[in-house]
Formats: C-alpha cells, sequence, structure tokens
C-alpha cells in the first residue's frame, strides 16, 4: 500500500469522526448534527460569503501596490503577542482572584473579582486612552518607586531587546487583559475544568480581536488591527475584510476545538462579549 | 431573582424614567453655548470650582456648552439607540427562528450555518465596515438616522438572539442574552460613536461626546469622565440584572410565564 492511501486510510475516518464530534457536540456553539445535502448547502453559504471576501482583498492592491495577504502575515506575529500575552495575563489575574477567594482572604478575593467585573463594563477605548495618560503621558509613583511605561509603538531599538521588548508590551497586554480577566474569574467560578475555561475563551474570542483592535489603535501596536486605521480613520476596507475573514476563520477554528472537546452538559458555558 | 438584580432593575428604570423627563426641560441647553460666561476654555464643575462654574452643576465641555444638559440628552439618544437596535435585532432573529423552523430542514440548516458564521466575526470592525462602507463617501460622511444606526447594531447580533430562541432553555437563555446584548450594544455602540460614525454633532450621545477625549482629558477631566461614568453605571446595573437572573440549568422559573411560544424545538 503506497504512503499517500495509508495516510488517506488513516486520515479520513479521523477526519470523518471530528467531523462528526463537532457537529453533534455543536450544542456547545447550539448547532445540531447536518447531513448529506444541508452540509453541501451550507459549505455553498460560507463559499460565497468567502469568495466575496477574497475577491474585494484585491483592491488593497491598488492602493499600496501590495497584497492584502502580505501585509496581513507580515503584522500577524506582532498582534499574536499582544494576544497571547493578555490572554496570560488575563488567565493569571483570575487564578490570583479564584485563588484569593479562598477562606481567610476572602474579601479580597471578591474584591479583585469585582474590580475585574468592572473592568469588563468600562468601554475599552476609555480604559485604554486613561491608562495611556497616567501610565505613560505622566507616570505614576508606585511604592516609592516612579514609573513610566512607553506610550507607543512595540519597541524603542531596532535590534532585539528583551527589556524593551516587555516595556511596551506591558500596557497594553494588561489593559487588554482587563477585557478578558472577568469572564474567566466566572468560568473558574462554576465548577472549574481546563475544557470549560476553554470554551469560554472560545466564546469571548470575537470580543478579545474587537478590543485588540482598539489597543493596537490607541497604543500604535503594529498588528493587523492597525492597518486598517490611518490618520486615525478607518480607510482601509480591504484591510479590515482581511481581518474580518482571518479573525473569522481562527474563532471558527477555536470554537470547533472547543466544541470537540465539550460534553454535552456544557452546554451553560457562557461568556459575556464586552464588545 | 436575586434581590440585587430587583433593584437594579429598578433603579435602570428610574434612570430611564429621569431622562425621558428631564430631555425636554434641558434640551435647548444641550447644544447651547454659554456665551455670558465662556472664556474660551472647559468650565470646571461646581464641587471643584464653586465661584466660576457659572451654575453648571458638572461643568462645561470644551466649547461651553452644559455637560448636565449634554448627558441626560445624549443619555436618552444612546439608550434609545441601544433599545431599538436590541428590538430590530429580535424582529430580525424571530423572523429568521419563524423561516428556520416552518421553512423545512434545508432553511434551517443554512440559517444555522450563516447564524454560526456571523456570530464567529469581531464585532467592532464589523460596525466601522458597515459605517464606512454605508455613510461614506470621498469627501463627506452622510449623517445616519438613529433608525439606521439601531439597524447596523441589530444586523450585527441577532445570531445571539437567535440561538437563544432555538435552544431547548429557551426563555432562560433568552433573557440572559437580551439583557448582555444590550450591555454588548451599549458599549459597541459608544465605540463606534467614538470613532466619530454614528451620531454627528451637535447631537450628544455618551459615545460622541468622548470622540476628543485624548485633547481634552488633560485640561478638563470631567469632559472625558462623566460620559464614561454613565456609559459604565449603565452596563455595571444591565450586568447585576443579568447576574441575577437565575442560570439556564433551572429553566422551570422562567417556564411559568406565557413565554412557551418562544421555546425552540429540543
Amino acid at each position: 500500500m503506497p504512503v499517500n492511501s495509508r495516510l488517506a486510510v488513516a486520515l479520513v475516518p479521523a477526519v470523518r469522526m471530528s467531523a462528526r464530534i463537532y457537529l453533534v457536540r455543536l450544542p456547545l456553539l447550539e448547532v445540531r448534527a447536518l447531513s448529506g445535502i444541508y452540509k453541501v448547502l451550507s459549505a455553498i453559504l460560507a463559499a460565497i460569503v468567502i469568495v466575496c471576501g477574497v475577491l474585494y482583498l484585491p483592491t488593497h492592491r491598488f492602493f499600496f501596490q501590495r497584497s492584502a495577504y502580505s501585509e496581513f502575515f507580515e503584522r500577524l506575529p506582532m498582534t499574536l503577542e499582544l494576544v497571547i500575552a493578555s490572554v496570560i495575563i488575563g488567565l493569571a489575574l483570575a487564578a490570583i482572584c479564584t485563588l484569593l477567594s479562598r477562606r481567610p482572604t476572602a474579601w479580597l478575593g471578591a474584591a479583585l473579582a469585582a474590580v475585574l467585573f468592572l473592568c469588563m463594563c468600562i468601554p475599552v477605548f476609555w480604559i485604554a486612552l486613561t491608562g495611556q495618560l497616567v501610565f505613560a503621558a505622566h507616570g505614576i509613583h508606585i511604592f516609592g518607586y516612579f514609573v513610566q511605561l512607553p506610550s507607543a509603538g512595540f519597541a524603542q531599538y531596532d535590534a532585539f531587546n528583551i527589556t524593551d521588548r516587555l516595556t511596551h508590551l506591558v500596557l497594553p497586554a494588561t489593559l487588554l487583559a482587563l477585557v478578558q480577566a472577568g469572564a474567566y474569574v466566572d468560568s473558574m467560578r462554576s465548577d472549574f475544568s481546563v475544557r470549560r475555561l476553554f470554551a469560554a475563551f472560545a466564546l469571548l474570542l470575537p470580543a478579545i480581536l474587537s478590543a485588540d483592535v482598539l489597543i493596537e489603535i490607541i497604543f500604535a501596536w503594529p498588528g493587523v488591527g492597525r492597518s486598517f486605521f490611518a490618520n486615525g480613520e478607518p480607510y482601509h476596507t480591504s484591510s479590515m475584510v482581511a481581518f474580518l475573514l482571518f479573525g473569522a476563520a481562527a474563532v471558527i477554528i477555536v470554537r470547533s476545538v472547543a466544541a470537540i472537546l465539550s460534553r454535552p452538559d456544557d452546554t451553560d458555558v457562557e461568556a459575556f462579549q464586552p464588545l | 431573582m436575586k434581590r440585587s438584580a430587583i433593584v437594579a432593575a429598578i433603579v435602570l428604570a428610574l434612570f430611564s424614567a429621569f431622562i425621558i423627563i428631564a430631555t425636554p426641560i434641558v434640551g435647548d441647553r444641550a447644544s447651547m453655548i454659554d456665551k455670558v460666561r465662556w472664556e474660551g476654555y472647559p468650565m470646571a464643575p461646581c464641587f471643584v470650582n464653586a465661584s466660576e462654574c457659572g451654575g453648571h452643576i458638572l461643568g462645561s465641555d470644551e466649547n461651553g456648552r452644559d455637560m448636565v444638559a449634554r448627558l441626560i440628552v445624549g443619555g436618552g439618544v444612546t439608550l434609545g439607540t441601544a433599545a431599538l437596535a436590541l428590538f430590530i435585532e429580535l424582529a430580525i432573529a424571530f423572523g429568521l427562528m419563524l423561516l428556520a423552523r416552518h421553512g423545512g430542514p434545508i432553511l434551517d440548516r443554512i440559517v444555522i450555518a450563516f447564524a454560526e458564521g456571523m456570530s464567529a466575526l469581531p464585532r467592532v470592525p464589523l460596525a466601522l465596515l458597515i459605517a464606512i462602507v454605508t455613510f461614506a463617501t470621498a469627501r463627506h460622511y452622510i449623517h445616519p438616522s438613529t433608525l439606521q444606526i439601531a439597524t447596523w447594531f441589530g444586523v450585527i447580533f441577532w445570531p445571539a438572539a437567535f440561538f437563544a430562541m432555538r435552544s431547548r432553555a429557551a426563555p432562560i437563555r433568552f433573557a440572559r442574552r437580551s439583557v448582555g446584548d444590550l450591555m454588548t450594544i451599549l458599549l459597541v455602540s459608544s465605540t463606534i460613536e467614538f470613532f466619530g460614525y454614528g451620531h454627528q454633532p451637535p447631537t450628544p450621545t455618551w459615545g460622541n461626546m468622548l470622540a476628543n477625549m485624548d485633547s481634552v482629558s488633560e485640561i478638563a477631566w470631567w469632559a472625558s469622565v462623566f460620559p464614561a461614568v454613565c456609559i459604565v453605571v449603565t452596563v455595571l446595573l444591565l450586568d447585576i440584572v443579568r447576574r441575577g437572573l437565575p442560570p439556564v440549568q433551572d429553566a422551570a422559573w422562567f417556564d411559568k410565564l406565557a413565554m412557551t411560544s418562544l421555546r425552540g424545538s429540543p
């Protein structure tokens, strides 16, 4: 048996099984088993939407003399750096809050949870601009130390410098983490498990992407979210379409993984989307 | 339903009633410059500088317009738009739910796939895209009406309500999602208006009162803090209501209400 067909023999059942799990377990996303012609129809519908978006993208070349894809993938690492750092900080904040909510420090945990829930209700652009004003433009005295972080950009020097990168990262990443931490606290409080936490993250992901756009604009972070803004105005609709298509693809992939991991009684997982 | 949620709902209702009653009283002052006392810079609130506030309890904005009047009128516009958007969203979701349930299995699957795809899109870039594509021309930004703005958000937000109407514990899910969606609509719409889309000046909204905050907040903190406080308090009250609703598991509480016709197929 040639290697190709052996691979196919191994892969086809795996793909079919995962598709089946996806479609049967999809109650998490509240869709149930598709079969036969419906799969084809929904695939055609999705294809029409995607083709319309993809056909629109070449207009990018008209203005920028380069394709939307190359610009997107050039900027993607910066966005991933920001989003991954923010998820780590958000999970750390939620974990601290959950650990503190045990007996001797329960009031501290409750106070931190209240702060995190409050942060979820504040418009992201407002908290970002205010954070920039306080921590970057003016600087602040914390425990006798004067802290002043960089106000914009992702690095000062061309050469890689870890301190330089981290000082630029900490403020935008923390502000982006404040969007998510409240939802993680909610998820950790109702019977905690990694799969339910991941499901909450999957439901929250579009909101994280939206907030990421705002944070990148305000902190001049050179990621994909910033690519469609010029002079404070979102002119570049082709870049926006690229962001929406790839963002939706990422969300669907993450949600599929969450659906595969989920159990039938996980339908009560919900995450409030601040954006 | 928790007592805190009931209290929060009553406070919200009183808040809305206050805005409705006060809007015609202060309506003229919201877009009127205080030519008598304005000297070219924002007037401080009375609790900051009682001698020079000139009767503006929360000060004035960078153009010398009374903050209290603008907050009240802007609150009416903001909350009215959000409520209208929720209504449109529910109407779209209800129509598509009927289509999905009675239009045969094929339509059902198509609508579900479409809703699943829609709910994966990040809302702020999508709203910005709709706002630009429908209303921006090469030189001008056409003023959209409240109904048009509400329609943008209705079109963006319907999938959550659709899934809630279609699911097993429909009524309780429906209530939780509706309150959550109202919160999200408020936050997204204020973000869109912050960028200068949506309602155009001189119409005040809590979002577009913050549009100049990057330059104004250093000289007049009140001009950027009070609209944000209004947004945060409203969203927080809605959050308390949402958290006070019973969890999805015990749907029996809500089944007593006569909303059984909304319940989806199992």
